[in-house]
């Protein structure tokens, strides 16, 4: 069985969102930009045509996993369970027997960095969500009750 | 330069992508995009304070990435600038589109309306039918009301145009809405009488035109066996000369015969006088499904024509030749200007039904064309009503405009409530219904997400790169004037 760990520009959530809403400390150097840890996932080739993604549970949310994964329904039968107590294991089966084998493991492979990315916008949510509701119910408030909030 | 203001800094809303050579796109609730390497997104996204961004708080504040103690002006602000940009939604339904016949005197391998032989009179508007249409029409709330006559070909039943154009006009005497009017039309007929109507009332024409000769009587095909190409030049003609020298635009509908031909077709269209050209991809409906094997190509394949022939335009353009791509200049217009853009095929929520929609030559309203073409082919899942039976309120309040409107905003839809392109782009969810059986869709694999998202890729990669020349053409598009000089004459 082939094993590849990923190697990523990208680092862990936690530096990316930088914030409150982390679960785990920003550790010293990290960024969007900067270092790599080992947790943020593990790409196995299974067969010909299956994969293995596993990331760690503790550090991206179930909707992030769902989000990256869902784009890849074109190319792959998906699936996505809970393995043990710390960790997502995504299952990518290739829909037709893969023409260039190196597509579909690159693929395999750039989900890890999309969830990552997934989980720094849903962190980026939980910043600001509640500024864009506000933006959104002024923009779309009659104006005759903005104009009347004012006075 | 001031310095940045002390406190504390707060993120507003934006969403972003990753771009090649290490550069994330930034855009925020209203379309203003900045764009940032890797090292300043991630300093960007751990900042506390307006110090700890340096020389980028301004350009990010400048564009409401961020506020600090102004936070309720930034707010509402960017409320005000996303009101302006949604000033379409305010208005409601301004297009209102009356298939008046469905017979057409062509048929076309790619129709979408599935259209009829000429023949066939009991597929003809009636009077009492056009009545109604311009009630309802004029029920609707908008300020401004354009009224496009479509078919089949439309001409065919000329006395219902007439009709209708003479009924609107005399409500809008008291009624005082902006008031438009245009025939969609093959260009296969041209009387004496129509242009003396359509110049007396201000009335243009949409067209189509597939290229040279070849091209055009390829899939444009005339039932009577004659060639379309040399009618529609002869008409084309004739409405220039005897309404207005502008009165007609086309649109090209790009095959697989056509696709690696752009650049010919181009050069067509500049000979025959237009301005501008409107490169349009095959649509999923009526004849074009029956005979997608040999008329469709991948999505991916018309992305990449689209940007080569966009290349091709933007090159004219820096020649001193004015000639826009219609699809782009709206898109840019969407990117660049603070103003309202509202476009039936790419609004959210869409614009099936609140900013468009159309009467069938038997009173059945739909809210798309797609939605009427969708019923020539057996499923009426979008009918929302008939003017015979139903007022205004009933059809444009009923269960189906509803569920559209509720179910096609694309800060909700999978993959779309992610995407930095989103406060440009929008949903088609009767085109959804089509390709996938459900009106909220899929995106991976979409030809409709492909194809957007290749053009908006494409557009920023120019607006990146930032020429000024470029940028030139582009802006002279948004005001529809030529470049002053041509951008490499004495270079």
């Amino acid at each position: 069985m082939e094993i590849t760990i990923l190697v990523t520009a990208l680092t862990a959530l936690t530096g990316a969102a930088g914030n409150e809403a982390s679960s785990l400390p920003l550790r010293e150097g990290q960024g969007y930009s900067g270092g790599y840890s080992e947790e943020m996932g593990i790409v196995e080739k299974l067969s010909s045509d299956l994969y293995r993604v596993e990331v760690s549970s503790l550090l991206y949310e179930r909707e992030a996993v769902f989000t990256a994964a869902h784009r890849l329904n074109e190319l792959f039968y998906v699936k996505v369970e809970p393995r043990g107590e710390d960790s997502f294991a995504v299952l990518l089966q290739c829909r037709e027997a893969p023409q260039n084998s190196l597509d579909a493991e690159k693929a395999a492979h750039e989900l890890v960095n999309d969830i990552l990315e997934e989980q720094v916008r849903l962190d980026l949510v939980k910043r600001t969500g509640a500024l864009r509701e506000i933006i959104y119910q002024h923009a779309f408030i009659p104006l005759e009750e903005q104009k009347a909030a004012h006075e | 330069m001031s310095k940045p203001c002390d406190g504390a800094l707060t993120l507003l809303p934006f969403h972003f992508r990753k771009l090649n050579g290490k550069r994330v796109l930034l855009v925020n609730l209203c379309g203003e995009y900045l764009l940032l390497d890797e090292g300043d997104f991630s300093r960007l996204l751990k900042a506390q304070t307006p110090d700890d961004l340096g020389g980028l708080y301004f350009p990010l504040k400048g564009r409401h990435f961020i506020a600090d103690k102004d936070l309720d002006l930034s707010v509402n602000l960017l409320g005000v600038k996303m009101r302006s940009k949604r000033a379409y939604m305010r208005d409601f339904t301004a297009l209102h589109m009356v298939v008046v016949t469905a017979r057409c005197s062509c048929i076309c391998d790619y129709c979408q309306a599935s259209s009829s032989d000429p023949g066939a009179r009991n597929l003809d508007m009636t009077t009492e039918v056009a009545e109604k249409v311009v009630d309802v029409i004029f029920d609707s709330p908008s300020p401004g009301v354009k009224i496009e006559f479509q078919g089949g070909e439309p001409t065919l039943n000329w006395p219902i145009i007439e009709f209708i154009v003479k009924r609107a006009l005399k409500i809008n005497r008291k009624k005082k809405k902006l008031l438009d009017f245009v025939i969609c039309s093959n260009l296969m007929n041209a009387e004496e009488k129509w242009a003396k109507f359509c110049r007396e009332n201000k009335i243009s024409f949409s067209t189509s035109l597939d290229g040279p000769k070849e091209y055009h009587n390829l899939h444009r095909k005339c039932r009577d066996g004659g060639s379309s190409h040399d009618r529609f030049v002869k008409n084309l003609e004739f409405y220039r000369k005897n309404i207005h020298s502008r009165a007609c635009s086309a649109l090209l509908t790009i095959t697989r015969d056509n696709i690696a031909h752009l650049h010919e077709i181009i050069d067509y269209y500049l000979d025959m006088g237009f301005r501008s050209i409107f490169l349009r991809a095959l649509n999923p409906y009526g004849f074009a499904i029956k005979n997608r094997d040999h008329l469709g190509y991948d999505a991916h394949e018309f992305v990449r024509a689209y940007r080569d022939a966009l290349e091709y335009i933007i090159e004219l353009n820096l020649r001193g030749v004015y000639f826009s791509e219609l699809y782009a200049e709206f898109l840019l217009m969407r990117i660049l200007t603070p103003f309202s853009t509202g476009f039936v095929d790419l609004q959210s929520p869409a614009g099936a039904g609140i900013s468009g929609a159309v009467y069938d030559y038997n009173g059945e309203v739909y809210p798309a064309d797609e939605g009427r073409m969708l019923a020539r082919m057996g499923d009426k899942r979008f009918l929302m009503g008939n003017v015979l039976h139903n007022a205004h309120r009933e059809i444009f309040g009923g269960p189906v405009l509803r569920e559209l409107v509720r179910e096609s905003c694309v800060e909700m839809l999978p993959m779309c409530a992610q995407c930095v392109y989103q406060p440009y782009c929008g949903a088609d969810p009767v085109r959804y219904y089509v390709e996938r059986g459900d009106i909220r869709g899929r995106r991976p694999g979409s030809e409709f997400c492909i194809k957007n998202m290749g053009i908006l890729d494409y557009l920023f990669e120019k607006l990146i790169e930032n020429d000024d020349r470029v940028m030139d053409v582009f802006w002279s598009w948004i005001q529809r004037e030529g470049l002053r000089c041509a951008p490499d004459e004495g270079k």
